[in-house]
């Protein structure tokens, strides 16, 4: 069948939209028509190249939709399914899936090639191999995806809302909650509030957070981050190391959470200092590949016992927490509806990446048209 | 500003808190630039005919409509002669009299019927002011009205300004005048007061401050001399929040205390740990926090074994298969409306909210109220309507019994429905609210005389008094609600008191649904100042509920009703509300 989608052909390049050919679903694969994309900021790293991918791909890795079709052997989904999809999938059966850690799975191996997990691709243009995002590619109308990679859900909740628990939401909030393990009673800094940081904010706050300190140059994203919970919200890093050194009277925060754009020497060194002896930080965002991005001192490292650790997906378990996110957001805990700050058709994918870089959006998202 | 609006001809509002110089300014403006001044004062009573004019009924009777008998009112005669048209004010206008306004303002022109149309001659221009903090007997200003005005924001003069103001309106260098001041603006940002004073409260101070020494014979003031004269001059003038509780002896106290000790000069630390009244934004942001809070469908189906079979798909309801259900069990079935009507399907809670709309509203008509003309009774005031008179007694009328009136009375009775919405009142409460928000609403029907709150532990008023809804944009607020919190039943009888305070009403009462059981706030029976008559729709069986709700609705002779379902409710309410 053929299927609208928008695609890089190199690094560098802006998003074309093209329509692509797309193969119907092999064993354990399924066709999903998306409802909705975010626009993640993953995406853009595979524009600008800091993601090594192949090209050329469909992007998009938070998607929201309806099952199709379903090949053979496929039994975590039917026809009619309403499915977030989670970015990495999960089999229940290799190391990491079996021994609870489900957000590095071994099936996330081609998430940058794009292929399925049986290493052949599902797009074409021109008899050419066209990747997909994480396995994904949900900035295309329709894709056949690995099952592995579905949640099906209530068909009661919004698709265009649920599509943010598909990456962000988990990210952020389980950064906070699972990977650093925010206590009640901390006081937890975090840095850079886009899609991701916005949701540590909100997890931050539900793990009991008594400082929770948004750092943010954008004015709109501070007050954002205050409508979501945080304590406190400041434009920089010293700005922050101040108001932290008066709110624990020198002691220190417990938790640093790096969660900006594009992650580089200097917010990890800020991160590392606002944090006091015994404390943690914990870095979600992503930078070049290459690049050094960790430089600190070991000795203090040592000397204060402090913690610098990485994690993906938030530590968060697909299946269970995408899940738990949106039964959070139905009791109105978990806020989304404030998440979504602009809404794009899939011809104005570059004005919705632009915006995310002009900072005009927590999250901008995409709704499909068929 | 002025100067130039009123000499490029522009229309003007002036908005300010009283007393911030509104009409001095206007006066001597248009004094200084030589333009003739047509007052009027803005009040309910200002009727259309009071406004444009009307024809001298003696003159009319004895010789018919000629143009000698129209008497001509301040609108024609500013725009006849060109003259700029003064109206205080304006936000106390009826809506009517504003309609009148806006044609004149529009089209440059008005039409009288059997006077013929009057053009605006060059230099006609309206100037308004009103005060936008006045919630007492006034209604909104429409955006008809703001789309032909410039505005002109007035705000309270600066420090050393209201000091020179003093003086001069004194003709003292009082030495009191500083500290009349500082208390005067101390009341504009005490957290405890809705509405300040302004300056005219700091030059009777200085002038009782000063009376008062030479009469007891002081040299300099005493403390206690300054403290009566600052009761005297302040505590009629501002306006309490509802949700304090406190009079205005203690806030005027209180700031004295905080003035007389420089150290601590930033405004009073708001003392109490209560709730609070939220209005306008506040109480839309309270809505919709609540409403975050919704219901998917394996928990409405757990509820309510008829669920699946009412609403068989997501974004489906069936509406005839609810209306079955209601008519064999009206209370399960509204009870189940109310959860569908939060539920996490967003078509599913739209249909339900438009469906509950339509029942409740249909289940509380008890008839439209008439409104418009009545015949004359001893004793009772309007505007005499001549056409209808002379019709109605073919020309002559003989006595007092052929005069029609056209109503211009203000409601009779006041009314304000106060909703439990503390942990106890769900589904089925909440259905029962919805209804008695619609009955209230639909018997005061366009008579602004009806305002609607809920309470747990703030007060969130879904319809102030004189501002009146839609009634099934009401109904659906009022599903909008979650059950959750205290019952603070003081705060909410004092919260109704000050709404029904601001309607001018003959009598004002005020209809509780509620179990009557207070965990939260002070005595219930002491916060019924204010309310004339409370009439309790009692929701809980308990004894001691009963009790509660009986005692309370007795302390002001009022009814208490047991709500036990929605059709003794609508039959209940339509016994307090059936006109005539």
């Amino acid at each position: 069948m053929k299927t609208k989608a928008a695609i890089l052909r190199s690094s560098g390049q802006d998003w074309q939209v093209v329509e692509l050919e797309l193969d119907p679903p092999k064993a354990n694969e399924v066709l999903i028509r998306f409802v909705a994309a975010g626009l993640c900021h993953s995406d853009e790293h595979l524009r600008t190249g800091d993601l090594p991918a192949r090209y050329p791909i469909v992007g998009g890795h938070e998607g929201a939709g309806i099952i199709e079709q379903v090949g053979p052997g496929v039994t975590r989904v039917k026809p009619g399914d309403h499915v977030v999809c989670s970015f990495i999938p999960s089999c229940g059966r290799c190391r990491w899936c079996s021994t609870g850690r489900q957000n590095l799975c071994d099936l996330g191996a081609t998430i940058l090639d794009g292929s399925l997990p049986d290493q052949t691709f599902r797009f074409h243009a021109d008899g050419e191999d066209v990747g997909a995002m994480c396995m994904l590619g949900t900035f295309s109308q329709w894709s056949v995806i690995s099952e592995y990679s579905c949640v099906p859900v209530d068909p009661d909740l919004p698709l265009e809302k649920a599509v943010l628990v598909g990456c962000g939401v988990p990210t952020g909030w389980g950064s906070a909650v699972y990977a650093a393990g925010v206590r009640p009673g901390d006081t937890v800094v975090i840095y850079g509030i886009g899609g991701i940081g916005i949701n540590a904010v909100q997890g931050a706050r539900h793990a009991g957070a008594k400082n929770v300190v948004a750092v943010d140059p954008v004015a709109f994203k501070r007050e954002k981050a205050e409508e979501l919970g945080a304590t406190h919200s400041v434009a920089s890093a010293q700005e922050a190391q101040d108001l932290v050194t008066q709110l624990t009277l020198g002691v220190g925060a417990e938790h640093a959470i790096v969660t900006v754009g594009v992650v580089g020497e200097e917010v990890v060194e800020a991160a590392f200092n606002v944090i006091g002896k015994g404390g943690t930080v914990t870095i979600t965002g992503l930078g070049g590949l290459a690049e050094k991005t960790v430089h600190l001192s070991g000795t203090i490292l040592t000397l204060f016992e402090k913690r610098v650790q990485g994690t993906l997906f938030g530590s968060a378990n697909p299946i269970y927490d995408i899940r738990k996110m949106l039964d959070l957001y139905r009791a109105g805990q978990v806020k989304l509806d404030e998440l979504v700050t602009n809404t794009y058709r899939l011809e104005q994918i570059n004005q919705g990446y632009q915006d995310l870089l002009d900072g005009k959006n927590i999250r901008g998202v995409l709704i499909h048209e068929h | 500003m002025l100067c130039v609006a009123l000499e490029t001809g522009r229309h003007v509002v002036l908005e300010g808190p009283p007393g911030t110089g509104k009409s001095t300014l206007l006066r001597a403006t248009a004094r200084a630039a030589g333009i003739g001044l047509v007052f009027v004062e803005g009040n309910a009573e200002l009727t259309p005919a009071r406004l444009l004019g009307h024809h001298d009924p003696a003159l009319v009777l004895q010789a018919g409509y000629r143009p000698e008998a129209f008497v001509e009112g301040p609108l024609l005669r500013a725009l006849r002669e060109g003259m700029l048209l003064y109206v205080e004010e304006l936000n106390r206008v009826p809506e009517e009299t504003l309609n009148v306004l806006i044609t004149a303002l529009a089209e440059g022109e008005v039409v009288v019927p059997r006077v013929g149309t009057v053009r605006a001659a060059p230099g006609f221009r309206l100037v308004a002011a009103m005060n936008p903090f006045d919630a007492v007997g006034t209604a909104r200003i429409g955006q008809a009205v703001y789309d032909r005005v410039c505005r002109i924001s007035v705000p309270y003069q600066d420090e050393p300004g209201e000091l020179e103001i003093v003086r001069r309106a004194t003709g003292t260098d009082s030495p009191h005048a500083p500290l009349a001041v500082a208390v005067a603006r101390a009341t504009r940002s005490h957290p405890d007061v809705r509405m300040g004073a302004s300056v005219r409260g700091a030059i009777d101070m200085v002038h009782l401050a000063e009376g008062l020494k030479r009469l007891r014979g002081e040299a300099r003031a005493s403390a206690e001399t300054l403290r009566d004269a600052a009761l005297a001059a302040f505590t009629g003038r501002i306006r309490l929040d509802e949700a304090s509780g406190r009079r205005p002896e203690e806030v005027v106290i209180e700031i004295l205390e905080h003035l007389g000790d420089p150290a601590s000069r930033d405004p009073p630390r708001q003392t109490m740990a209560s709730g609070r009244v939220l209005e306008g934004c506040s109480a839309a942001r309270a809505l919709r926090e609540g409403e975050r809070r919704t219901l998917g469908r394996a928990q409405l189906a757990a509820a309510h074994p008829e669920f699946v079979h009412l609403s068989p798909g997501v974004g489906q309801l069936r509406e005839e298969a609810w209306e079955r259900f209601w008519h064999q069990q009206p209370d399960r079935a509204v009870e189940i409306l109310a959860d569908l009507a939060a539920a996490t399907d967003p078509e599913l809670r739209r249909r339900a909210r438009r469906l509950a709309g339509r029942v409740l509203v249909r289940a509380a008509s008890c008839g439209p109220r008439q409104r418009g003309y009545r015949r004359l009774a001893a004793g009772e005031e309007g505007d005499l309507d001549l056409e209808r008179t002379l019709e109605r007694a073919q020309g002559r009328p003989r006595g007092p019994e052929d005069l029609v009136l056209r109503g211009w009375r203000s409601a009779e009775r006041a009314t304000c429905l106060v909703i439990d919405q503390s942990g106890s009142m769900r589904g089925r409460g909440l259905a029962m609210a919805a209804l008695a928000a619609a009955s209230i609403s639909l018997a005061a029907a366009g008579r602004l005389a009806c305002s609607v709150l809920a309470f747990s532990r703030n007060v969130v008023v879904l319809q102030a008094q004189g501002q009146p809804r839609e009634v099934t944009a009401l109904v659906g607020d009022v599903l909008r609600l979650r059950a959750g919190g205290t019952t603070d039943l003081a705060l909410a009888l004092r919260a109704a008191a000050a709404q029904l305070a601001r309607a001018d009403a003959a009598e004002r009462c005020a209809v509780l649904i509620s179990d009557c059981l207070a965990t939260a706030g002070g005595d219930p029976l002491a916060a019924l100042g204010g309310i004339d008559r409370l009439h309790v729709l009692g929701t809980g069986a308990e004894p001691e509920s009963v009790r509660r709700g009986r005692e309370l609705a007795a302390r002001t002779g009022g009814r208490y009703l047991e709500a036990t379902g929605v059709r003794e409710v609508a039959a209940a309410l339509g016994r307090l509300f059936r006109p005539g």
